[in-house]
């Protein structure tokens, strides 16, 4: 049931407008509620949403936190931890595998290095590669979606077969695959992980185009007789870049989940450079003795992705406009 | 205010040269349409898409109609869901393309025009749709929104100047003019519509087309925005093309109304005679369907049933499309298509019975 | 248990509404849907209920049928007794024998409601599998003389075929007779015409009215149409921004209203016209959020007579002997009534005496 309908939420001043035509606003009727609140935006309606979703901003909270960290760390961690890469060989078998302690809050590895450190620089890692390689597929995918949606036929045939090609092989192993091919190296990583993110982000897109084409809105502009252009800068993008902020931010999440797997399996960062992937694949040996060793870092992969899932979900409900429309 | 820019245009120039196609189309003053619809078609495809076979079949949704609407008069046109009557209104906007015959505006032919002429064509022509939520941009304010024809037809450059004429016609609609900025979701269905008709009046339009502008207000609504239509048009001399499918609706605001059923003009005339005297049973029975909120009356007139769902339009009867639902059609009806005859002075009909009241009691069992 | 089978306690109506209150709890505030509804419906009898989007007509009946999500929703108050109990004190299981079986309901969209991967057939039988215990084939035997009783022409045919073979009125059939499917005891009909043509919409009430005749069932007619209601309703009730303002018979409401919100409807329809013009005349300004309801007389706002008392003191509830009830401070004041109310047929034809009566009426058009 729509309890949306039975809950009008406007302005509540027309004048009586009985007989049309010019009415004179003698006297200035009562405002009293609606003059009492200003004016919003919908950006800032979708913040005040937004801000009462409590997971959504524990999410933001720590994306917040953990860019923090990943930026300024070459400040403050070497001095306090140690250097995340080097490795003291003449302490190293007085430091190796040291559970927690208060010098070191998340033990120390095989080799001697801190393990908060290391995951502290594994974030660098994690969040440029999922927010560079998801730049790199929402630009494409952007592209692509509109597109197809907006001209259609022939290009939207092309481009969504095409796209459902790409989403038929199995991504991690193209992924591997086209790492083999490029070389194995960081800056490939992104180029892997964006190149083939776009399908999903093109059909969300086109999807989303699609739904804003129908409204009487598009219509109205052409009748007014607005060009392409500006129907799609001034009414379908600003209506359907919602879908895409949810979906890239999301995107984001399973890019580093990506990115961890192939550091794993050895195809992402190579060492020394700390990843979280790579600190598993490290520990897992000690999986039974040091369960910290694979924990911390498993934890941070799993509190980032989640936060940006909820961060994502959070966004979807409070940019929808619907909520407030109907 | 905007009368400078009312100057002479293009228009005016063009009614000075009637082209051949207008000639005989003069009403009782003499003058000559501001639109005039003749053999209007748009049909459908019912596939789409790459593997549409040029065999598939077709909706005919409009099917050669034919009627004038004279400067400043309302022509009301009204019919069930699935008639054609808002495909028609998008052919003459445009927004859709006809498939056949022509629509001339300002004596110009819209149904063959390139993208420029269409452009200065809806400086003249606007639109007002249907449904209050769906017609305004939601990430737009209001202000953005009633000043989105004048920026795209270049008017009014100076945005101050703008701004002031976009309050302006806030007032005349009846909303308050510093609300301007806020958005359409903090207005209620007839407030969003009465920014609608401001976003139409903007460049003082010659013809607006009107789509069910108020079928999905509330009565008390409605109402409101009936008057707000006929106090602008007295002030403004702009013609509209009224769709709806309320009757009584029509009725009151226009001066000549036509019925249209699967696509096809059934009946047209002034609004006093279609009401008082229908011709075609189709319009006749569509009368006797409208309830009246009197239950006396209700339950003291006899009322006329039609049996049946209008046919699909993919596959429209032969001959009459209204003979599969028409209580007093004969064998004729099924095979010829009956013309759309003067059956008295500015009254036209499409019934091969076509009479005052055709539906006698004694043709059907009430 | 089969409810309706059993007598009606005495002193007790077939449903009994008593100041029934349902507010959802959202983010902006306390929304008063329904805010002290009250009315009793007996076997036979309809009751058009009129009021417009957000009026809380269509939330009272949801609340009847427990159709309602709580939360956001909640009962503040109020009772509704079927056959003397109260429906807010059955159990789920309870109330899921009721629906359906006793108490029935036609919503506005024919094309949303009927699910598009099942044949007419299954979901016509599928409330007598689960109330009466039908065999398949009694099921379907029972769906096909349904569709027939609604008037699907060829139902052995069609009783296989899925919704989207069927038109938006066949669509309201379908629904009409499966609302039916169980002899319910009260069908409620949410704006059962008005996603539909005004010639299949006079066919669909002829329908309900027909059936009504068959099976002595009540009906509760929601609409915001007062022609429609004209046509069916004995009893009416008049709802505006979760309350009812006016409540009467037939006739009452239509030919003696005494709340300015009623006259205000009234004036607000297009009348038919005869030989000239004439403007509208509209109720000035919008519904009010039922967030915030104005303090005194909810209608004061638009209410052309109202006074420092309406907008500040809620007015009570007067009755009449009969029943007639309004929520005007100023409904009980017979010179008020006379001076402002709109005119109608009856009064007219009072007006023109007793010889041009018949004149008076408007006739055909």
């Amino acid at each position: 049931m729509d309890k949306n309908t039975d809950m009008p939420i406007y302005a509540v001043d027309e004048k009586s407008g009985a007989q049309g035509g010019p009415v004179n606003q003698g006297s200035p009727e009562p405002e009293t509620t609606a003059a009492a609140k200003p004016t919003r935006t919908l950006w800032s309606d979708a913040w005040g949403r937004l801000r009462k979703n409590k997971l959504a901003m524990i999410g933001a909270i720590w994306i917040i936190f953990i860019v923090i960290v990943a930026l300024t760390c070459d400040l403050w961690a070497p001095q306090w931890l140690g250097s995340p890469t080097q490795i003291d060989s003449s302490q190293m078998s007085e430091l190796s595998k040291l559970p927690p302690s208060a010098e070191h809050p998340f033990g120390t590895d095989a080799l001697g290095r801190d393990v908060l450190c290391r995951v502290i620089y594994g974030s660098r890692i994690s969040l440029s590669v999922g927010i560079l390689a998801t730049a790199i597929s929402t630009v494409i995918g952007l592209v692509m979606g509109a597109l197809a949606a907006y001209y259609g036929g022939i290009w939207d045939t092309i481009i969504m077969r095409l796209a459902d090609i790409f989403l038929a092989f199995p991504y991690t192993l193209f992924v591997i695959v086209l790492i083999a091919v490029l070389g194995q190296s960081i800056t490939n990583v992104f180029i892997a992980i964006g190149l083939l993110g776009w399908p999903s982000i093109a059909r969300v897109f086109r999807s989303a185009i699609l739904s804003v084409k129908e409204n009487d809105y598009v219509d109205a502009a052409r009748a007014m007789g607005a060009s392409d252009a500006r129907i799609v800068i001034r009414h379908i993008f600003p209506n359907s870049v919602a879908s895409i902020v949810v979906y890239a931010t999301m995107n984001i999440g399973g890019a580093i989940l990506t990115e961890s797997a192939l550091s794993y399996l050895g195809m992402g960062v190579t060492p020394p450079t700390p990843s979280w992937g790579i600190m598993i694949e490290d520990g897992q040996t000690y999986l039974a003795t040091q369960p910290w060793l694979m924990l911390f870092p498993g934890l941070a992969i799993i509190t980032t992705v989640l936060a940006f899932t909820l961060l994502g979900d959070g966004l979807r409900d409070a940019l929808d406009v619907k909520m407030k429309d109907a | 205010m905007a009368d400078e820019k009312n100057a002479p245009t293009k228009a005016d120039d063009a009614a000075a040269s009637v082209p051949s196609d207008l000639e005989g189309h003069v009403d009782a003053q003499g003058r000559y349409p501001l639109l005039s619809v003749q053999h209007l078609s748009k049909e459908f495809p019912v596939d789409s898409g790459v593997f549409a076979s040029k065999m598939s079949k077709r909706v005919s949704a409009v099917d050669d109609i034919s009627f004038d609407i004279f400067p400043g008069e309302t022509f009301g046109l009204v019919g069930e869901s699935g008639c054609g009557k808002s495909t028609t209104g998008r052919c003459i906007m445009r927004l859709t393309n006809p498939t056949g015959g022509k629509v001339f505006f300002n004596g110009e032919n819209v149904a063959d025009m390139k993208k420029k002429d269409l452009k200065s064509m809806r400086h003249d022509m606007q639109f007002i749709f249907q449904d209050p939520y769906a017609s305004l941009n939601p990430r737009m304010t209001i202000g953005e929104i009633i000043s989105e024809p004048l920026i795209i037809h270049g008017e009014m450059t100076d945005k101050k100047e703008r701004l002031d004429f976009v309050r302006e016609l806030l007032d005349e609609v009846g909303l308050n003019p510093e609300h301007i900025n806020r958005y359409p979701h903090e207005f209620s269905g007839g407030q969003r519509q009465r920014v609608g008709i401001a976003r139409a009046f903007a460049l003082r339009p010659k013809l607006i087309i009107c789509d069910e502008p108020v079928s999905a207000l509330d009565v008390s609504i409605q109402a409101q925005v009936l008057n707000l239509l006929s106090g602008l048009q007295e002030q403004y001399g702009t013609a509209y093309l009224f769709i709806a499918h309320d009757l009584s609706v029509v009725q009151h605001i226009s001066n000549r109304v036509a019925v249209m059923y699967l696509g096809n003009l059934m009946e047209l005339s002034d609004w006093k005679t279609l009401y008082a005297q229908p011709y075609h049973p189709y319009t006749q029975s569509l009368l006797s369907a409208v309830p009246v909120p009197d239950p006396d009356v209700q339950r003291s007139r006899k009322r006329i049933i039609l049996a049946g769902d209008p046919p699909s339009p993919i596959d429209p009867p032969t001959g009459c499309r209204f003979h599969t639902r028409c209580p007093i059609a004969k064998e004729i009806c099924s095979k010829e298509r009956p013309e759309l005859k003067e059956v008295a002075p500015g009254h036209f009909c499409a019934c091969h019975f076509a009479a005052p009241f055709p539906i006698k009691e004694s043709s059907i069992n009430l | 248990m089969d409810l309706k089978n059993q007598p009606v306690p005495e002193g007790s109506h077939l449903l009994e509404v008593d100041d029934l209150k349902m507010y959802f709890h959202t983010q902006d505030g306390v929304v008063k849907a329904v805010d002290g509804v009250s009315y009793n419906l007996d076997r036979g009898e309809t009751l058009g209920v009129v009021g417009e989007s957000g009026s809380g007509k269509s939330v009272t009946a949801m609340t009847i049928m427990g159709l309602i999500d709580m939360p956001p929703g909640k009962i503040e108050g109020g009772d509704v007794r079927y056959r003397g109990l109260s429906l807010f004190e059955m159990t789920e299981k309870q109330m899921q024998d009721i629906r359906g079986n006793d108490i029935a309901m036609v919503f506005q969209d024919p094309m949303t409601s009927l699910n598009p991967v099942y044949t007419i057939g299954r979901q016509l039988g599928e409330g007598l599998r689960l109330h009466r215990g039908y065999s398949k084939e009694q099921a379907t035997k029972r769906a096909i003389e349904l569709l027939d009783m609604v008037g699907i022409p060829n139902p052995e045919q069609r009783v296989k075929d899925y919704p989207h073979q069927f038109s938006g009125g066949m669509r309201q059939r379908v629904m009409i007779a499966m609302a039916l499917a169980c002899d319910p005891d009260i069908l409620i009909a949410d704006e059962p015409t008005t996603a539909l043509d005004v010639t299949i919409q006079a066919q669909i009430i002829e329908l309900m009215q027909e059936m009504q005749e068959k099976n002595g069932n009540a009906i509760i007619m929601i609409t915001h149409d007062l022609g429609v209601v004209a046509d069916v309703a004995d009893k009416i009730m008049v709802m505006y921004a979760g309350r009812p303002v006016e409540f009467g018979t037939a006739d009452e409401i239509f030919y003696n209203p005494v709340h300015p919100y009623t006259w205000g409807l009234v004036r607000s329809i297009p009348e038919a016209l005869v030989d000239e013009k004439k403007p509208l005349t509209p109720i000035k300004g919008n519904p009010p959020s039922l967030v915030n309801v104005p303090k005194g007389c909810s209608f004061s706002p638009r209410c052309p007579y109202a006074t420092d008392r309406c907008r500040n003191e809620r007015p009570d509830t007067y009755t009449t002997e009969t029943g007639h009830y309004s929520r005007c401070h100023y409904s009980m004041d017979p010179e008020f009534v006379a001076k402002n109310a709109p005119t109608n047929s009856r009064r007219r034809a009072e007006e023109n005496g007793a010889a041009d009566a018949v004149a008076g009426k408007g006739g055909e058009a």
